[in-house]
């Protein structure tokens, strides 16, 4: 299903050892509608995998606040999958695929069969049927990812959180990936949150993109993006449209990082 | 030829250089061969032995006194160290005993032992399980300590219980660590053993390598070592197929 | 720079012409001892002087015993080394290089053998066969304290396959006896005598004159090498050794023999005083190392007989 997930004014300070405390995020609010793909981008260094911890829970902001459907966050909430960009280090390297992907059910009732059964059907969904058996480091990079995905499919998750997930994957596989992601969603219905770098991948995948700025990191805008679905690696990525919420995304980012460098 | 063969073949030519030169220095009496019988009286020595059945006795007691204590090692060893890695308070109860214990030699400890806990098998199992257990305990300590923040985020992330979590991610994760704790307490485990048994033991391959050198039967003296040697490389190879049975995964 | 350099040389060569001018040209003789009262006679001589009349230093070393002494005799860490008659014909026997060089403790006479078997007064053991399943203590196994440990065990009705052996130092045998450690120790003066002065030992059996009167328990090794190369010196060894005996003979029970004794075993003077000890020989006694030998064959510890007169330097006798 999927869930309203807003953020108030979230602010986040680290203390850098020394005494001294740097302002990471400083006041950012976003919200992101039911069943919406929000994409957050913004030049490195911003915070945005930061941002990304606040709202799955694994990071408590300094001041501010993160609601699903209106009430607090606070602490990882169920209905929340966080997916890691470092996916080959999440993956259980000790269990089996089909294992791996089980992991979320294991903790609730129902019959061990009925749960291999449901996982299945999840590896199957990511284009992994077959595999079931095999362990994370007999597959490729992308396969990982998959499994992850599916994983994370298996927790019944009403938010999608995703951490540059394709950043570490080849061309071609992280388009196939984009257009698998853009697949659940659009069958399952989640709420899906992406930090990337890839301006590009952003204005594909995203209903809306979020620019931040440099740290101290605020929004600096937000693009709707109007472009048709189901997108297509091909044809959407040729729309002149395309083209024009490129330039104009790029422009803000790189103006951004030629500002932070006066 | 093949690169593992090849490696194979200088092992056993280089082999065979030593054993010759270590009978050319004893047959022409560059060391006197009372110190250093000859590869071939030593060899005679180890087949008579064999033959007469006297290896199994002493190998057995070693081999027992080693592995019982090993056992208890490793369970104390891992218990302890999942528990002081994931409890602060524990840790922090726990860590300056181990801190104050950990760099003390255990065989500087075993006199002492022998003074407070008498000579007998009780005693004999102590000495070794204190200088087993702490690798052990220390790397399983590390390696829970050490647990890739991605796994416990991992955990986080779907909800897992404290328990659950200890369970399902971190016990596993950590066993390539517990494995490199047992591994390093396994030889210290076999010194310790044989030591003891040296200073007070009965039998076993530690009092039987003592009792030859004061008879200076030295031949077969060398021909015990020589079983010692093969009963350590023995548990090595075991383990390392254990190893590679337990954790398929590590290293991949 | 050259200069300097030229001072220096010249200082170096100067400097080694002295050195090598034989200014009191002592001769160093490295010794293994065992601090029992066997090797009294030797630190007498030292005391004395009687070795530094003949040119020689002694450089004395602690051991456990002679099983231990003979491998650094062997080695080269010793020149001499007071060991035991058996440990020395288990060497001889595996073809190890040694020779006795000198006498050192005889067991003459039933009423001047201290050393004993010694347990808790409590623990209500008498024989060889009590001790069967038992523990013994012996400053290091397969030695002359060991054998005869175990022949009187055998004469006195056990089995001594049936006995465990301990190996305990001597200085530690009444320590190892009152905390249990061992229900039996066989132990040589001084000892012995002090153990037996307190209420909770007592002394049960003196294996050696019970099993071979006039025994020749221990001597002085070396190898034939020495022997060979430094005639002189063994010559001059032995000279002054037999002055040393002769001394402590007559000495005994004396302060300046227990202040020597006190010296080495670390006692208290006072309580040397009590102990009782035998005379010396002067000479080694080969019938008896041959004797001893058949006891080994017999116990097994030899594999075959061996000539005793060839390894006796012939000055000893």
């Amino acid at each position: 299903m999927a869930a309203r997930v807003s953020l108030q004014n979230v602010r986040k300070v680290f203390d850098d050892g020394s005494g001294a405390s740097l302002v990471a995020i400083d006041g950012v609010s976003l919200e992101a509608t039911r069943g919406e793909f929000l994409a957050i981008v913004g030049p490195s260094g911003c915070g945005k995998s930061t941002l990304l911890k606040i709202i799955a829970g694994l990071i408590e902001p300094t001041a501010g606040l993160v609601e699903e459907d209106g009430r607090r966050v606070a602490g990882p909430p169920a209905r929340f999958v966080y997916l890691f960009q470092q996916y080959s280090r999440s993956l259980f390297a000790w269990r089996t695929v089909l294992a791996n992907v089980m992991f979320p059910l294991e903790q609730t009732a129902g019959s061990r069969a009925d749960i291999k059964e449901t996982c299945r059907r999840f590896i199957a969904q990511v284009g992994l049927a077959g595999f079931e058996d095999r362990y994370p480091w007999q597959l490729s990079g992308g396969m990982q990812q998959r499994v992850a995905i599916a994983r994370a499919l298996a927790a019944n998750p009403d938010v999608l959180l995703l951490d540059e997930p394709f950043s570490a994957v080849d061309a071609l596989t992280r388009m196939e990936l984009q257009t698998l992601v853009l697949e659940l969603c659009q069958r399952n219905g989640f709420t899906a949150i992406l930090v990337t770098h890839d301006v590009e991948e952003a204005v594909f995948m995203a209903d809306r993109v979020a620019v931040l700025t440099q740290r101290p990191t605020r929004v600096a805008e937000i693009v709707p993006i109007g472009l048709p679905r189901p997108r297509n690696q091909l044809t959407t990525r040729e729309d002149p449209r395309f083209l024009e919420l490129r330039h104009h995304l790029m422009t803000a980012l790189l103006g951004d990082a030629v500002d932070a460098g006066r | 030829m093949k690169d593992r063969h090849l490696a194979i073949l200088i092992g056993v030519i280089s082999l065979a250089m030593v054993t010759g030169l270590w009978e050319f220095v004893s047959d022409h009496r560059i060391v006197s061969p009372a110190l250093l019988p000859p590869p071939s009286s030593v060899a005679r020595a180890l087949v008579t032995l064999i033959a007469d059945g006297d290896i199994w006795q002493q190998l057995l007691h070693t081999a027992a006194l080693f592995a019982g204590s090993y056992a208890i090692a490793c369970v104390v060893g891992i218990a302890v160290g999942i528990w002081m890695g994931c409890s602060e308070f524990v840790d922090g109860l726990l860590q300056p005993i181990v801190e104050l214990l950990r760099p003390i030699p255990k065989s500087a400890l075993v006199p002492a032992l022998f003074l407070f806990l008498g000579i007998g098998p009780l005693t004999m199992v102590t000495v070794v399980v204190v200088a087993a257990v702490f690798p052990v305990l220390i790397n399983v300590y590390q390696g829970v300590r050490g647990l890739d923040p991605v796994l416990s985020e991992t955990a986080r992330t779907f909800g897992c219980s404290r328990w659950r979590t200890i369970r399902s991610v971190v016990l596993p994760a950590t066993l390539p660590a517990i494995f490199t704790g047992m591994k390093v307490a396994l030889s210290l485990g076999i010194v310790l053993a044989v030591l003891a048994e040296m200073l007070a033991g009965q039998s076993g391959l530690g009092f039987i390598i003592l009792d030859t050198q004061r008879a200076f039967q030295t031949d077969q003296m060398y021909a015990w070592v020589v079983v010692l040697a093969a009963f350590g490389a023995a548990c090595s190879l075991l383990f390392d197929r254990i190893e590679r049975f337990a954790i398929p995964w590590h290293g991949r | 720079m050259r200069q300097s350099i030229s001072k220096w040389v010249f200082g170096l060569a100067l400097g080694a012409m002295l050195g090598a001018m034989p200014a009191s040209a002592a001769e160093k003789l490295r010794v293994s001892i065992i601090p029992i009262n066997d090797v009294t006679p030797l630190f007498s001589a030292i005391k004395q002087g009687y070795f530094a009349e003949e040119g020689l230093e002694i450089d004395t070393a602690p051991s456990a015993g002679g099983a231990v002494g003979i491998p650094g005799l062997v080695a080269g860490s010793y020149d001499i080394v007071y060991g035991n008659v058996v440990s020395m014909l288990l060497a001889a026997q595996q073809g190890i290089d040694i020779r006795v060089i000198a006498p050192g403790t005889k067991v003459d006479k039933v009423e001047d053998d201290a050393s004993a078997m010694v347990v808790r007064s409590d623990s209500g053991i008498a024989t060889g066969k009590d001790l069967e399943g038992k523990n013994v203590g012996v400053n290091t196994r397969n030695n002359v304290i060991w054998l005869y440990a175990r022949a009187w065990i055998k004469a006195s009705g056990g089995d001594p396959d049936k006995v465990t052996y301990r190996e305990v130092p001597h200085p530690q045998l009444e320590d190892a006896l009152r905390q249990k450690q061992i229900d039996a120790g066989f132990m040589v003066i001084p000892y012995v005598a002090l153990a037996t002065a307190k209420p909770e030992f007592k002394a049960i059996a003196h294996p050696y004159s019970t099993v071979q009167l006039g025994v020749d328990v221990g001597e002085y090794l070396t190898t034939s090498k020495f022997l060979t190369e430094r005639p002189e010196t063994a010559a001059k060894f032995l000279r002054a050794l037999r002055r040393g005996i002769e001394w402590y003979n007559a000495n005994r029970g004396t302060p300046p023999l227990l202040e020597i004794v006190s010296g080495f075993t670390k006692i208290d003077v006072e309580l040397l005083k009590k102990v009782n000890m035998s005379a010396s020989p002067l000479k080694v006694d080969p019938p008896q190392v041959e004797t001893t030998m058949k006891l080994m064959l017999d116990n097994k510890l030899l594999k075959a007989p061996i000539d005793v007169k060839p390894l006796i330097y012939d000055k000893a006798l």
